[in-house]
């Protein structure tokens, strides 16, 4: 029994800790051990809008991504936080260094779990079973599953200006015999571009002429586990400034230098984080682009320059960096780059993230065409697990787009494919308002414990918050606050009707003026409770109706997501199918009329068909 | 699949019937009872052979090789000489070459199955069939052409923009990104609110051109109901006498004015009556005027005003009403104000009332015939897609945050993605296919 995990990127330490955790035994093969574990090679941050969502979900799930955050973290702050609670999305600042040597160390001191500096040139497969992975040193590890967690790293070439080099991030050498081995196996792949800004010494900048951006007081934590404990702080603040007339004009007397516009990189970017040439060329109007100077550790000067990457040639670059106040003198340490690799078509993975047509090989990261940290480790997290079981000889689990932001990650992956590197939002979800950062927990850690990753002390704190939570959303039900004169004052201050009566505590949470926390003065019997409880009564409370209807709709939609369809199904001889649908069904093989429903090329006519087809089945 | 037959015209004795075939070996069955060879999208004479031999008609056939048909198979047309006889003949001869008789609707499910429509246009295919009239025929033509499609789509992107304008601050959190307030998104979900209202409320309007627009005649015994009754069908339908209170049943009739289809009711004589018979007969003509969209409320000319015609004329005043003086050709002493004066007994006239009718059942305003509604179950659609704009509308305006408000503007968009089909339950299936109807 053994699984190999090719990366030790965010995805691949997942995927490496979960089936160690889960008792199988494990070796993680990383090009680097000093460069190449859990490297934070673009934004040293985790979290966000969404990202942030995942992070609490990969936490509640038992994985190790919020605890390392909070270890590591150097700026903490909850986005969205003046908003609605549902949108709230936590987001830290991350010591580069310290997170590394956190991984590392988690990684060493893990038992089944074997931490190797290799590189892995060939995936042996035989008849259709994944059987072994085989070294640059010519070395042949036997395996019953691997997991393909390559990051940046197959083919990959860095782009600054018209200089190519084939390398990985941060001058870690890339991993070309590997491409080639997965084309062999028949693996349809694809090429991807993204970028990353310059690095600059803090002692370069001019700060006086930046704007502050400083963290929260107090500080949220990202892991469950850590929920009640105090002591956290930011150490650091952030700038802001922006780009001005003059910025633009030197990106556009040289935008026939930029690869990207005279054609030279083929790698289709991401559209959410782009260029700065491709900022100013597409939002022309635009007088001035923000941009975040970010410390990137505490024992290192380097600054991040986020919004801010390019691939221009160096000279402009620094042209373009030194015409920004604040930044007139500025030092580059590292310069801007855009980089290119190989990965795989994520619609040749099951929901499983197995391959369709290689049992026991998964995929996970910006292999599968993601990008970011978090989306990284959300798939690494689920393909470890599912390798372990599977090599255990347990069912496969398959996470629900109506229970997390995982799952929705996954299902739009393999069924629908992506043309640019993926990146969460939470405008993916339909299930947003029930998919929440606070609740990650009370939707994912019974699966967590029954799956095993979750340990029992994490899980009965996770039984005690919800008994907290049931028992005080009770109380507020049943609760009347009594009229009085203080109250009426209280509830025209906020700009709300008065009451005359009294009024079921419930009833004024729901008023969009009112707050839990407000009216506690007028809450004789409230308990003391940790805040993290007071949020979720509040959210329960007060988007009750919003709540149940999407519940109701989730049920409703599991008639067509659940309606399983038959392995046997010959979609080339169903003939009331377009043939495009026909062509795009057989190759999928999609396992839920509801997964086919999203597939890209099958269109509700071909459902309808499909149901037809299912009813005259029976 | 096997090949369908069915005799696709209505089961009347008009002058041209249609045949029609689809399926794999369309080609074959048809060739088999046809003298001269078929040939593709081309209308070939002959003669249709019964299986003795026997001549049953001379017709036209014209042969459609899939996809490019109608319901993307292999179709055959027949177009025989009209009347019940032969056009069964024909089908029986079709059939004992080996086609099977088509279920309800079976045509077009296959065009629907093979892609050859979305669910609005095939839809409003069946409301092709069902039409009453050349004026709905035109609407359900404009639909099928994808015209509801286009407006749905319009107001679809709509609701899109509004959406994004909620969404971007939610998903790009870090970038500083200003949330909109009720002063933005309000007159946005307002506009788009409508642009629904007006869309929903083209149904009464898109219904009456599907189902016929109901209109009621009412007025004294005697004053020329039934005449005018008459005059509007072109025949005698109505029992005219001179006898005052002949016409003690409601009769009802569907005319055709100027391509409109017209539900017209002649009622019993209102007056006061201290006959029980016409009593009964009087209630029912005012329950009458209640069912109806229009009513039209006659007074004879020839005669002064007495007390029923004033209590007409205040009733008339209660309801959607034309009122109309008849016997214009006699001595006229009564002209209620604003009345159309006609004579049912020459036609004098006529064109006034005819014109006032239209405009009624159509609306003052010219309409744009694509912007119509004209199946239940767009209507209810759009109704549910109000009122989630309504509620998303509220709910910002009373202080709720936009992306939690949004989940309606969300809502709306799915009741619009069901017009058009781009959503699919197992009911809404179900529904469609009860209510096709057998080859077009």
């Amino acid at each position: 029994m053994h699984i190999a995990v090719i990366g030790a990127g965010h995805a691949g330490i997942e995927a490496a800790l979960a089936a160690a955790r889960l008792g199988v035994p494990t070796t993680l093969f990383t090009l680097s051990l000093d460069g190449a574990i859990a490297n934070l090679p673009c934004n040293p941050c985790i979290g966000g809008s969404a990202k942030g969502h995942l992070v609490k979900e990969i936490d509640a799930l038992g994985g190790e991504m919020a605890k390392a955050s909070d270890a590591t973290f150097i700026q903490s702050r909850m986005l969205n936080r003046g908003k609605g609670p549902a949108i709230h999305s936590p987001r830290v600042q991350i010591d580069r260094t310290a997170y590394h040597l956190y991984m590392k160390h988690i990684l060493e001191t893990t038992d089944n779990l074997y931490l190797k500096q290799a590189e892995i040139t060939d995936i042996s497969v035989s008849d259709g079973h994944v059987t072994g992975v085989t070294t640059d040193l010519h070395e042949f590890y036997a395996c019953d599953a691997v997991i393909i967690a390559t990051g940046t790293y197959l083919h990959s070439q860095t782009i600054v200006g018209d200089v190519f080099t084939p390398s990985g991030p941060d001058g870690i050498r890339s991993a070309d015999a590997l491409s080639d081995s997965l084309k062999k196996l028949g693996i349809p792949m694809m090429r991807f571009k993204t970028g990353t800004p310059a690095r600059i010494n803090r002692r370069s900048i001019d700060f006086s002429e930046l704007e502050e951006q400083i963290g929260d007081d107090p500080i949220t934590p990202l892991s469950f586990d850590n929920a009640d404990e105090t002591g956290y702080e930011n150490k650091v603040i952030c700038h802001i400034t922006y780009t001005n007339k003059n910025t633009h004009d030197i990106i556009l007397k040289n935008l026939d230098r930029s690869p990207l516009y005279s054609g030279l990189v083929k790698g289709v970017g991401p559209r959410y984080c782009p260029s700065i040439e491709d900022k100013v060329v597409r939002f022309a109007d635009k007088e001035r682009h923000q941009f975040f100077v970010e410390p990137v550790a505490l024992d290192s000067e380097e600054m991040y320059i986020q919004g801010f990457s390019s691939s221009m040639p160096i000279d402009v670059q620094l042209d373009m960096y030194h015409s920004v106040k604040g930044l007139e003198n500025c030092e580059f340490m590292r310069p801007a780059y855009a980089i290119e690799y190989d990965l795989c078509d994520p619609t040749a993975l099951l929901a499983t993230l197995e391959f369709k047509n290689i049992k026991g090989l998964y995929g996970a990261g910006q292999f599968n065409g993601t990008s970011g940290y978090e989306e990284a480790a959300a798939q690494g997290l689920v393909a470890g697990i599912n390798a372990a079981r599977q090599v255990c000889g347990k069912e496969q689990i398959v996470f629900e787009r109506s229970g997390s932001y995982i799952g929705t990650l996954i299902d739009d992956l393999v069924t629908k494919g992506t043309c640019e590197p993926y990146r969460m939002m939470t405008s993916r979800s339909e299930y947003r308002l029930l998919l929440r950062q606070d609740n990650a927990d009370a939707r994912l850690t019974p699966l967590g414990h029954e799956i095993g990753l979750v340990s029992e002390a994490k899980y009965q704190r996770y039984l005690k918050k919800q008994a907290l939570i049931d028992a005080e959303i009770e109380r507020v039900q049943s609760t009347t606050i009594p009229p009085s004169k203080e109250l009426s004052e209280y509830l025209v201050s906020c700009g709300t009707a008065e009451t005359v009566t009294g009024a079921k505590l419930s009833d004024l949470i729901r008023r969009p003026q009112l707050s839990y926390k407000g009216l506690a003065p007028f809450d004789k019997g409230r308990p003391t409770l940790p805040e993290y409880v007071c949020e979720e009564v509040e959210i329960t409370i007060k988007y009750e109706g919003y709540i149940r209807r999407q519940l109701s709709e989730v049920r409703e939609n599991s008639k067509l997501e659940n309606r399983r369809l038959p392995d046997d199904i010959n979609y080339l001889e169903i003939s009331g199918l377009r043939l495009e649908a026909r062509q795009k069904l057989e190759d999928f093989r999609p396992k839920t009329l509801g997964q086919a429903s999203r597939i890209s090329g099958v269109n509700p006519a071909d459902i309808s068909v499909l149901l037809i087809y299912l009813e005259t089945r029976r | 699949m096997a090949v369908i037959a069915a005799i696709s015209t209505a089961l009347s004795n008009a002058a041209i019937g249609l045949v029609r075939l689809s399926g794999d070996g369309a080609e074959k069955i048809a060739q088999s009872i046809f003298s001269s060879p078929l040939k593709d999208r081309t209308a070939v004479y002959g003669r249709i052979v019964g299986k003795n031999g026997e001549t049953l008609d001379t017709a036209l056939c014209t042969f459609f090789k899939g996809p490019h048909s109608y319901t993307g198979e292999d179709m055959a047309e027949f177009s025989c000489h009209g009347g019940l006889v032969v056009l069964r003949g024909v089908l029986e001869a079709v059939l004992d070459a080996g086609a099977v008789p088509a279920q309800r609707g079976e045509f077009t499910k296959r065009a629907f199955l093979n892609g050859k429509m979305d669910m609005s246009q095939s839809e409003a295919v069946i409301d092709i069939i069902t039409a009453k009239s050349t004026l709905s025929a035109k609407e359900a033509f404009l639909q099928a052409g994808g015209s509801l499609r286009r407006v749905i789509n319009e107001l679809r992107s709509q609701l899109l923009d509004i959406d994004s304008e909620i969404m971007v601050y939610a998903d790009f959190a870090a970038e500083g990104i200003e949330a909109p307030d009720a002063t933005k998104l309000c007159p946005m979900i307002e506009a788009a609110m409508k642009r629904t209202e007006k869309l929903r409320s083209s149904y009464g309007t898109g219904k009456f051109l599907k189902e016929g627009f109901p209109v009621c005649l009412c007025g004294k015994p005697n004053v020329g109901k039934s005449s005018l009754m008459n005059r509007l069908i072109g025949r005698d339908r109505s029992i005219v006498t001179e006898i005052a209170g002949t016409t003690r049943d409601i009769i009802s009739e569907t005319i055709e004015l100027e391509g409109l289809p017209i539900i017209l009711s002649d009622t019993a004589g209102i007056h006061e009556s201290e006959d029980t018979v016409e009593k009964i007969g009087i209630d029912r003509a005012k329950e009458e005027i209640r069912n109806s969209a229009l009513a039209i409320f006659l007074f004879d000319a020839s005669t002064p005003c007495d007390e029923d015609d004033k209590a007409l004329l205040t009733l008339a005043g209660e309801c959607d009403s034309l009122i109309v003086a008849n016997k214009t050709d006699k001595n006229t002493v009564f002209i209620p104000d604003g009345a159309i004066l006609i004579s049912a007994e020459n036609g004098d006239g006529m064109e006034n009332l005819i014109s006032a009718i239209k405009e009624k059942a159509l609306g003052s305003a010219p309409m744009d015939m694509g912007e119509t509604i004209t199946n239940l179950r767009h209507r209810q659609a759009l109704d549910k897609a109000y009122e989630a704009l309504s509620r998303a509308y509220d709910a910002i305006f009373a202080g709720v945050d936009p992306e939690v408000a949004e989940l309606d503007i969300n809502e709306a968009l799915c009741q619009l993605g069901l017009i058009t089909g781009e959503t699919v339950s197992d009911d809404l299936i179900d529904r469609i296919y009860e209510n096709f109807c057998v080859g077009k």
